[in-house]
């Protein structure tokens, strides 16, 4: 179908080092549309930020190697291409912003020079067009057009993560990859940034991957949602189906671990017992299995497929299928 | 960016449950010139030790029948102008060299280091005077320090070490200094102090055990750089007194030979080399491999 | 009334820069009560850890008053501070930094015993850190393990174990769970919750995350630029907070809950310097609703109503 922008069918990564391979991603499977928000949602070292560098071809070679799967942007499987083509993508029709607002801006050079560069290289325009646009793109984040000239240590941090959505829109990309974008943040300065995400998302018509550990930044945005747990989507659906009716034992522990302000009645917390699995050392079968309070025989043999047991709700778990 | 590789890493090395130095000699034993400058210093070390059996003569053994004769099959190194076998006298002073190389090293590793800890841990005041009086003894040319010690002093072995000793303490007061103030900055010094710990409990439980990588390497290193100084005061007469083998007096004693019997200043020279060139690829090799960002 | 076990009284610590002095603490007071938790709530570079340190002697205040227990834990001498230390500990934030990487586990929990001379005999030693393991729900397997083989979340056990050792009765706990994943994050305050029951403790819990604090605080103090601008029940300072920046601190919470509409509150800009700060109120800059006469005076901490003091002009 040709209204899917992004299609990922059974990725696979893997990290070869001198200790044995570590499965970071393992068969994943996904689909965004045209100007969707979908939040990709996991804790540490689920694969996560490793399935995104997969998407834009940029995981770290060696130890890291994408071992199987399609990544098709727009019916082009981003795997067969090369280097040189590549390039041409990233930045231009898929954009990522980093964690660390710190270290993702050259310190050298003024914000808008770094702006104006990007665009210049992707869109074969001068640098002084590069820099009109630059200009115009601050102002959409609600930077004063005036600072185009500012190197990145005169701006605050909650600045320099506004900074980089803007030069990661500069070229009307159709994808935008954010790994973790308000993490660094403190809550009044994450609570700016969110706000100018969303508006822009409104605004224009780019497809959005969220990947974050936050759930509530997560329900601010999204409009479906994946659940990452040890490589693999345990769970994918609508916000509202997520949020409300979860039905995989891991998700149901993900949102029993988050102090709900919310709701007054509740005085303890109900997360997952013990750690996800190391990536070098998963379990058989699925690998939630040794942490899940409802755990079959079956379960540590086979692998369970993914259902969909509602209109676009789909969980991999035995209890469903 | 490759947070997620990192975190594999680490879950890769907690796995096998390696400590610190199983990790490091691991490392180093993928270096091959690392292993060349270790396999030598062991060499050397055992050389040292077994000198009585090795050499076939005695160190101050004189054969008046054969003064200055080239190498041969009863002195394959040749003989000295007192008919020495110039091989059991480099053999003997590998126990001299090598000792002079320890000791006046722990010298400058004890009271440098013991400094340079202090001048970290306090700071401010104590910091400046300490390093100032460091830059003082920086100032001066090390080895016409040296040779102004020792003449103040009188030549002689012990002194030689005292005076070179004393000239290694700032290298490790300034190593270990930084060393300290970076491992001053984890929170594991803080934990320590809201127990009660004492000022030298954390430094010598905390501080110096934690900074001692930088430290084993500036040591090894310093090893070759203190044999060099001490065979040079030798050779002006400065350090070990005859008849002792010291190398740098032999190659002091040879100078005088040199065209007609080269053997004499030739073979001691090469032995300081290798040696100094042994404890300088063990370093750098210790170096690499104590570095955490060249994990691999 | 209840029983106050620690009280600071205009507590201030100010650090020399080249700009200036930064005002990190500036007239600090609140009291912690025997068995209760207070939330000290705020963002970074607000003070709150700062606050923490100087409770404990970690740095020395600028001025104020520590009083725990009814005295002044800043006049001790070296033999009471020593006395004090086993009886008020800490838990950091980062789990990698906090722990000797050259000890073991059973080394790191056991050095407040050694430090402080306590179970000289190595047997009861060695029950004491089993037992402590076994409260914090570390496998007795890892006494002979080191931190880089242990994940964040066991390590954090350890730091608490640690320092528990010396049975204290109050705690300062410094953002200990912000550097934890979520589910993790969930069964370490738990951990926190059931140890203030079995040991009795009182606990000084710093996070820059009001929900963090929910399960775990009685009383919550927001601090801002050095100050306490809100200091109230939970209840009161999440579901009617009245100071404009706790207002607008809640209402940034990201939620999970979809059907709970609220309004959201956008500060202007960012944090200002603390660095030789104005004589009026601190958050005036960001304030929605700044008046003229904010500018005119020193705002104080004052109770607005029974057990809630708010710093505002607005407010007072």
């Amino acid at each position: 179908m040709s209204e899917k922008l992004l299609e990922i069918k059974d990725l696979h990564v893997h990290y070869e080092t001198d200790e044995g391979t570590a499965r970071a991603v393992n068969g994943i499977n996904l689909e965004l549309k045209p100007g969707e928000c979908l939040g990709l949602v996991g804790e540490t070292g689920a694969g996560k930020t490793t399935t995104a560098l997969g998407i834009l071809r940029l995981v770290p070679d060696p130890p890291g190697r994408i071992t199987g799967g399609e990544i098709l942007f727009r019916g082009e499987n981003l795997l067969n291409k090369k280097e040189r083509e590549m390039r041409r993508i990233r930045g231009n029709k898929i954009s990522m912003i980093f964690q660390d607002p710190m270290t993702s801006l050259n310190p050298v050079f003024s914000v808008g020079r770094q702006i104006a560069e990007n665009v210049s290289l992707h869109q074969n325009v001068s640098i002084k067009k590069g820099m009109s646009r630059a200009r115009e793109m601050l102002e959409l984040v609600e930077i004063p057009g005036s600072r185009v000239h500012d190197y990145p240590h005169e701006f605050s941090g909650g600045m320099r993560q506004r900074v980089l959505i803007a030069m990661a829109l500069a070229c009307n990309p159709a994808l935008l990859i954010a790994d973790e974008p308000t993490t660094a943040l403190d809550v009044t300065i994450q609570a700016q940034v969110m706000e100018i995400i969303k508006g822009l998302m409104k605004q224009i018509n780019t497809s959005l991957i969220m990947i974050t550990h936050d759930l509530g930044v997560v329900a601010e945005v999204s409009e479906r949602v994946a659940v990452m747990y040890a490589g693999q989507l345990v769970e994918i659906g609508p916000l509202r189906d997520i949020f409300t009716d979860h039905k995989h034992p891991y998700t149901i522990g993900l949102f029993g671990s988050i102090p709900d302000i919310d709701d007054r009645e509740s005085t303890r917390l109900t997360p997952t017992k013990g750690l996800m699995p190391d990536a070098m050392e998963l379990p058989e079968g699925c690998p939630f299995h040794p942490r899940c309070p409802e755990a079959m025989e079956k379960c540590s043999r086979e692998t369970p497929q993914s259902v969909e047991i509602k209109p676009g709700h789909f969980v991999s778990c035995f209890l469903f299928s | 960016m490759a947070t997620e590789a990192t975190t594999v890493k680490k879950a890769a090395v907690a796995r096998k449950q390696r400590t610190r130095f199983q990790e490091t000699w691991r490392r180093l034993r993928k270096n091959r010139w690392a292993l060349a400058g270790l396999t030598m210093i062991v060499l050397l070390g055992l050389v040292a030790i077994f000198a009585d059996f090795i050499a076939p003569y005695g160190y101050n053994e004189q054969n008046y029948f054969r003064i200055l004769e080239g190498p041969s099959r009863d002195n394959f190194l040749g003989t000295d102008n007192l008919g020495r076998d110039v091989f059991s006298r480099i053999v003997h002073g590998s126990r001299l060299s090598l000792s002079i190389g320890f000791i006046t090293t722990s010298i400058g590793l004890t009271v440098g280091g013991f400094l340079g800890a202090v001048a970290a841990f306090y700071g401010g005041r104590v910091d400046n005077l300490i390093m100032r009086f460091m830059d003082i003894i920086l100032a001066i040319p090390g080895f016409i320090f040296a040779i102004a010690l020792v003449s103040a002093l009188g030549p002689s072995l012990t002194n030689l070490m005292i005076a070179v000793g004393i000239n290694t303490i700032p290298y490790f007061a300034r190593i270990i200094r930084s060393s300290v103030m970076s491992t001053k900055e984890n929170e594991f010094i803080e934990a320590a102090r809201v127990i009660g710990s004492s000022d030298l409990w954390i430094i010598f439980k905390h501080l110096i055990p934690n900074s001692l990588a930088p430290i084993l390497v500036q040591a090894t290193l310093r090893i070759g750089d203190t044999i060099i100084i001490a065979s040079g005061l030798s050779f002006l007469g400065l350090g070990a007194q005859p008849p002792l083998p010291e190398w740098g007096a032999l190659l002091s004693a040879g100078r005088g030979y040199l065209r007609v019997a080269w053997w004499m200043a030739t073979f001691p020279g090469v032995a300081i080399m290798v040696t100094v060139l042994a404890f300088n690829l063990l370093g750098d090799g210790l170096r690499d491999a104590l570095d955490p960002r060249l994990k691999n | 009334m209840a029983d106050k076990l620690l009280e600071i009284k205009d507590l201030k610590k100010y650090f020399p820069t080249k700009q200036g002095m930064l005002h990190a603490v500036d007239g600090v007071n609140f009291h912690i009560n025997r068995g209760e938790t207070l939330g000290l709530v705020g963002e970074s570079g607000c003070g709150k850890s700062t606050t923490g340190r100087l409770l404990l002697r970690l740095l020395e205040a600028t001025g104020g008053e520590i009083i725990y227990n009814g005295e002044n834990i800043q006049k001790f001498n070296r033999k009471k501070m020593k006395e004090f230390c086993t009886q008020a500990q800490m838990v950091f934030q980062d789990p990698f930094s906090s722990l000797d990487p050259r000890m073991s586990v059973g080394e790191i929990i056991s050095e407040p015993l050694r430090v402080n001379r306590t179970h000289s005999n190595g047997k009861a030693r060695k029950k004491k850190i089993l037992e402590m393991m076994e409260f914090a729900g570390i496998a007795s397997r890892l006494i002979n393990a080191y931190p880089h083989e242990l994940d964040g979340g066991r390590r954090q056990r350890v730091g608490i174990a640690r320092a528990l050792v010396l049975n204290p009765d109050f705690l300062v706990l410094d953002e200990p769970v912000s550097a934890l994943d979520v589910s993790i994050q969930a069964q370490i305050l738990n951990l926190f919750d059931d140890l203030q029951e079995e040991f009795d403790l009182t606990y000084l819990f710093i996070a820059h995350d009001l929900s963090v604090v929910k399960h775990v605080s009685d009383r919550i103090a927001v601090m801002y630029m050095g100050q306490i601008v809100e200091y109230a029940g939970f209840d009161q300072v999440i579901y009617e907070p009245q100071h404009p920046y706790t207002q607008a601190l809640v209402s940034a919470i990201p939620r999970i809950n979809l059907d709970e509409k609220r309004e959201r509150i956008i500060l202007e800009g960012d944090v200002p310097s603390p660095v030789n700060p104005e004589p009026y109120c601190r958050f005036y800059g960001r304030c929605r609703e700044r008046q003229n006469f904010c500018k005119e005076q020193e705002v104080f901490l004052e109770e607005v109503e029974p057990g809630r003091f708010v710093s505002c002009l607005l407010r007072q």
